[in-house]
C-alpha cells in the first residue's frame, strides 16, 4: 500500500517537474512569437500635403504618395512610403477628391484605366468609376470584388504660408479590407 | 578485416538487422511501376532538404538582403543550377505526391488497418503546398512579395483567428523585414520538421501493416523479395525525374524577377498550384469568398479524408465507384479552373504587357545588382536607374503633351499629342529635323505648340525660301552642319571628321545662318529672346530647362504650357525632385547616342506615381 502511494507520488512529482521544466521555454516561448502581435503598428494617421492643386487636371486622377517615419523591425526609415493616394480633381467646381490607393478587396495597389479616368485594380481587376464608386459588374463584363467604393481620405486645399500656392493637404488612414464598410484600422 | 569491423559494429549497433529487414520486405504482387510514387516523393524530399541546407549557407532572410543574396547565389553557375533543382524540385515534389495520392486510392490502400497511412498521406499535400508557399517570396522579389501580401490579407480575413494568424506570419502590421524572416523560420524549421513527423509516421505505418495486397488478386506462390526488383523500378523513375530538374535548371534556372518595390506596378498572380483556388476566388464576392478560399478547400480535404469510411456506409462496391468519380471529378474541377485562369491571363493584354515588363526589369536589376546592391535594399537599383525611371518619369510628367516614339510608332504615346516628339532628343538626327525647313512646322516638331508659327519656324523657312537646286542643297548642308555643332554640345564628337563638321557648324550658327540674332550661343548673341543654345541638349541644360522653362535663359515670357518642374530649390514644393529631374536627364541623354537599340517601355507599364 505504503508502496504504491510513493509510487504514484513520484509520477506525479516527475511529471510535475517535466512540466516546470517546459515551462521554462514554452511559456517565454509563446510569449516571444506573440510579441510581434504588438510590434510594428502603422503610424496611425498622417496629414501630408502631397500636391500643388495647379498641377491636378480635371479627369485625370494623379497617384501620390505619402511619406513618414517608419520603423519596420530593427529598421527606422526618417521618410519612408507609407501610403499611396489618387487625387481627383473634379471639371465643375474644381474641387478635390483623394482615396487611398489600397483596394478594399485584398489591399493590392489600384492603379488607372486604360482611360487614364476610371480606376481598376490589377489583382483581380476590380474597377471603380472616376469617383471611386464601384463599376457594375454588368458595365465591365467581369464580377467586381471590391465589397466597398474606393475609401475616401479627409483632403482639403491649404495655401501655403510663404508662396500663397493652393497645396492638397491628405489625411492618410488604413482600412480593413474585405468589409462591406469602411472600418478604419488601429 | 572489413567483415570483422563490420561484425564488431553489429555487436554494437544491431546494424544487420534491419538490413536484413529491409531487405526482407516482400512484394504482395509482381514489381510493378506503380509502386514507384512513394520512394518517388521521397527521394524528391531528400533533394529538398539537401538543396535547400546548401542554399542556407549564401542565403539571409530580411528585405534589405533576401533578394541581394539570392541575386547573388544565382552568378555562379554552381548556385543558380543548385537553386534550379531546388525550385524544379518543388514542382516535380507536389505532382508525384498527387499521383502516389491517386495510385492510393486506385490501391484502396486506405483500408483497415491502414487508415492512418491515407490520413498522414493525405495530410502532406496541403504541408507541402504551405512548404512552396513560404519559400516563394523568399527571394524578396516582386512577385514573390505581392504573393505574401495577399496570401496574409486572405489569411487575415478568417473570422476569428484570421487577423491574429496574419499578423503572426507578417511579423507586424504589413510585409517588413521580420516577414521574410518569418516565412524562412517556418520554411526551413517549422514546415520541415511537422513533414518529418508526418512521414516518419507515414512509413512507419506502410513498415507496420506492409504494402496492400491487391484487390481480387490471389497472392503469388512465392513472394517477391522487393529488393532490388522494386527498388530498380524506383531508382529509375527518380533517375528520369531528376534528369529532367537538372535539364531544366541547367537550361532556365529558377526564375528570380526584380526586387519588391511597391513603386513599380505589378499584377500578381499566384503559383501554378494555386491557379485553381485564385480562379475560383472569381466566381465568389464580399463575404462568400470565404467559401472559395476556406469552406470549399477545408470540405474537400475531409470529404477525402472520410474515405476509408466509405466502404462501410455504401458497400465496398459503390464506395469503390464513388471513390474514384469523386477523384476524377475533383482532378477535373481542379484542371479546369486552373486551365480557366491561365485562359483569361492569357487574352488580357494589359497582364501580358505587364508580364514583359516585369521581365525587362528584372533583367535590368540583375545586371545592376552584378556590381553590388546599396546597404540600403535592393529597391534601390531600379529606382536610381534611368533606363527604368527615365520612361516612368517621362510617362508620367511629360507623355501628356509630349509623344515619345520611334519611326515604327513604338514607345509612348501621348495622351493628348500637342508638343513635340522628343525621342532621340538632342541627337544630330532630331536636331537635323528641327532645322529641316519642311519638317519644324509638322507634328513631329512645333506643329501643334504656340510656336508653330513663330519665329524660328519663320526664321528656318525663310533660310530655304526662294533657294534651288544647288543653291538649296549648300543650305541644307550648312542646317546639318548646325545640327551637328548642336549635338556636339551634349556629346562632344570622338572622331576627328565629326570634330571639324561641328566646329565649322558653330561658325555657321554664329554667322551666316544667324542663329544668334535670337539665341545665345557661347559668347555670341543675348539671353532673353529664344533659348540658350549653350550645351544644348547636355545634362545640365535638360535639368535647367525642365526645371523652370519660363526662365531667361530658354523661353521667358513666351514659354508655351510647358510646366516649371523644380522652380524652386525645395524638392517638397516642386513637382519633380532633384533626383527626379537627374534621371530624367540621364535617360534622355542616353537616348541621344542610340535612340534605337534601347529597350522600349511598354504603355501600359506607364505608371502613375511620384513620391515627394
Ligand atoms: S485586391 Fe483589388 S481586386 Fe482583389
Amino acid at each position: 500500500m505504503q508502496q504504491m502511494q510513493r509510487r504514484g507520488f513520484l509520477q506525479w512529482l516527475t511529471g510535475l517537474l517535466g512540466a516546470a521544466v517546459c515551462s521554462v521555454v514554452g511559456l517565454p516561448g509563446v510569449k516571444y512569437l506573440l510579441e510581434s502581435l504588438g510590434r510594428g503598428r502603422r503610424t496611425a494617421r498622417v496629414v501630408q500635403r502631397v500636391a500643388r492643386l495647379a498641377d491636378l487636371t480635371p479627369g485625370r486622377p494623379l497617384l501620390v504618395a505619402v511619406t513618414a517615419r517608419k520603423q519596420d523591425a530593427w529598421t527606422e526609415y526618417a521618410q519612408h512610403v507609407v501610403g499611396r493616394v489618387w487625387l481627383v480633381k473634379s471639371g465643375g467646381d474644381g474641387g478635390v477628391q483623394a482615396f487611398t490607393a489600397v483596394c478594399p478587396h485584398l489591399g493590392c495597389t489600384i492603379q488607372a484605366g486604360a482611360d487614364g479616368k476610371t480606376f481598376v485594380c490589377p489583382c483581380h481587376r476590380a474597377a471603380f468609376d472616376a469617383q471611386g464608386r464601384r463599376l457594375p459588374s454588368s458595365a465591365t463584363g467581369q464580377e467586381n470584388h471590391a465589397p466597398r467604393d474606393m475609401d475616401a481620405l479627409a483632403c482639403r486645399v491649404v495655401q501655403d504660408e510663404q508662396t500663397g500656392e493652393a497645396w492638397v493637404e491628405v489625411t492618410l488612414e488604413q482600412f480593413v479590407p474585405g468589409l462591406r464598410h469602411k472600418v478604419a484600422r488601429g | 578485416m572489413l567483415e570483422r569491423l563490420n561484425r564488431w559494429l553489429d555487436v554494437r549497433l544491431g546494424h544487420r538487422r534491419w538490413w536484413g529487414a529491409w531487405r526482407a520486405r516482400t512484394l504482395p504482387a509482381s514489381p510493378s511501376w506503380w509502386l514507384t510514387s512513394g520512394s518517388l516523393v521521397f527521394w524528391l524530399l531528400v533533394i529538398e532538404v539537401a538543396t535547400g541546407l546548401l542554399l542556407m549557407a549564401s542565403y539571409s532572410p530580411s528585405l534589405a538582403t533576401a533578394w541581394p543574396s539570392v541575386s547573388y547565389i544565382e552568378r555562379t553557375a554552381a548556385g543558380s543550377f543548385l537553386r534550379g533543382v531546388h525550385y524544379y524540385t518543388a514542382q516535380a515534389l507536389i505532382v508525384a505526391l498527387l499521383v502516389h495520392l491517386i495510385r492510393v486510392v486506385a490501391c484502396g490502400i486506405f483500408r483497415a488497418p491502414r487508415e492512418l497511412i491515407w490520413v498522414t498521406g493525405l495530410l502532406s499535400l496541403p504541408l507541402v503546398l504551405t512548404w512552396a508557399m513560404t519559400g516563394n517570396p523568399l527571394s524578396g522579389s516582386q512577385q514573390g512579395l505581392a504573393q505574401v501580401a495577399v496570401e496574409a490579407q486572405i489569411v487575415g480575413s478568417t473570422p476569428g483567428v484570421g487577423p491574429t494568424l496574419s499578423r503572426l506570419l507578417l511579423g507586424g502590421e504589413d510585409v517588413g523585414h521580420l516577414t521574410l524572416v518569418r516565412l524562412y523560420f517556418l520554411h526551413v524549421a517549422v514546415v520541415p520538421l511537422a513533414a518529418a513527423a508526418l512521414l516518419a509516421l507515414h512509413i512507419s505505418q506502410v513498415l507496420r501493416h506492409g504494402l496492400a495486397p491487391r484487390e481480387n488478386n490471389q497472392q503469388p506462390s512465392a513472394p517477391v523479395p522487393y529488393w532490388p526488383y522494386q527498388s530498380v523500378r524506383n531508382m529509375t523513375v527518380l533517375a528520369l525525374v531528376v534528369g529532367i530538374i537538372a535539364l531544366l535548371a541547367w537550361r532556365y534556372g529558377a526564375p528570380l524577377g526584380a526586387p519588391a518595390d511597391p513603386d513599380l506596378p505589378h499584377h500578381p498572380r499566384p503559383e501554378w498550384y494555386f491557379r485553381a483556388l485564385f480562379e475560383l476566388r472569381r466566381h465568389f464576392t464580399g463575404e462568400q469568398e470565404l467559401i472559395a478560399t476556406l469552406l470549399i478547400p477545408t470540405a474537400v480535404l475531409l470529404i477525402f479524408l472520410t474515405f476509408p469510411l466509405w466502404d462501410g456506409l455504401f458497400g465496398r462496391r459503390t464506395a469503390s465507384l464513388l471513390r474514384t468519380s469523386t477523384l476524377l471529378a475533383g482532378l477535373a474541377g481542379w484542371g479546369w479552373l486552373t486551365g480557366m485562369s491561365y485562359h483569361r491571363d492569357l487574352y488580357d493584354g494589359e497582364y501580358q504587357a505587364s508580364r514583359k515588363q516585369d521581365r525587362i526589369w528584372a533583367e535590368r536589376a540583375r545586371a545592376l545588382a552584378a556590381r553590388g546592391v546599396p546597404p540600403t535594399g535592393p529597391a534601390e537599383l531600379l529606382r536610381n536607374d534611368p533606363q527604368t525611371q527615365g520612361p516612368l518619369l517621362f510617362a508620367r510628367h511629360c507623355a501628356t503633351c509630349h509623344p515619345w516614339l520611334d519611326k515604327h510608332g513604338q514607345g509612348l504615346a501621348a495622351s493628348e499629342a500637342s508638343a513635340p516628339n522628343l525621342y532621340g532628343f538632342g541627337s544630330r538626327q532630331w536636331i537635323e529635323g528641327l532645322l529641316d525647313p519642311e519638317r519644324i512646322a509638322s507634328d513631329h516638331y512645333f506643329g501643334r505648340t504656340a510656336f508653330a508659327e513663330g519665329e524660328m519656324v519663320s526664321a528656318v523657312q525663310e533660310l530655304a525660301a526662294g533657294l534651288e537646286g544647288d543653291e538649296l542643297s549648300a543650305r541644307r548642308k550648312q542646317l546639318r552642319l548646325a545640327a551637328e555643332a548642336l549635338a556636339a554640345e551634349a556629346r562632344p564628337p570622338e572622331a576627328p571628321p565629326e570634330a571639324r563638321r561641328a566646329a565649322a557648324g558653330r561658325v555657321l550658327i554664329a554667322g551666316e545662318l544667324g542663329c544668334t540674332g535670337c539665341h545665345r550661343f557661347h559668347s555670341e548673341g543675348e539671353l532673353g529672346t529664344a533659348p540658350d543654345l549653350t550645351g544644348y541638349g547636355s545634362r545640365s541644360w535638360l535639368v535647367a530647362f525642365i526645371s523652370d522653362p519660363r526662365h531667361d535663359r530658354f523661353y521667358g515670357e513666351r514659354n508655351d504650357r510647358m510646366p516649371a518642374f523644380a522652380p524652386g530649390p525645395d524638392d517638397a514644393r516642386n513637382l519633380l525632385s532633384q533626383r527626379e529631374l537627374a534621371l530624367l536627364a540621364d535617360w534622355l541623354i542616353s537616348q541621344q547616342a542610340a535612340p534605337s537599340d534601347t529597350p522600349r517601355p511598354t504603355p501600359a507599364a506607364a505608371p502613375q506615381l511620384t513620391s515627394r
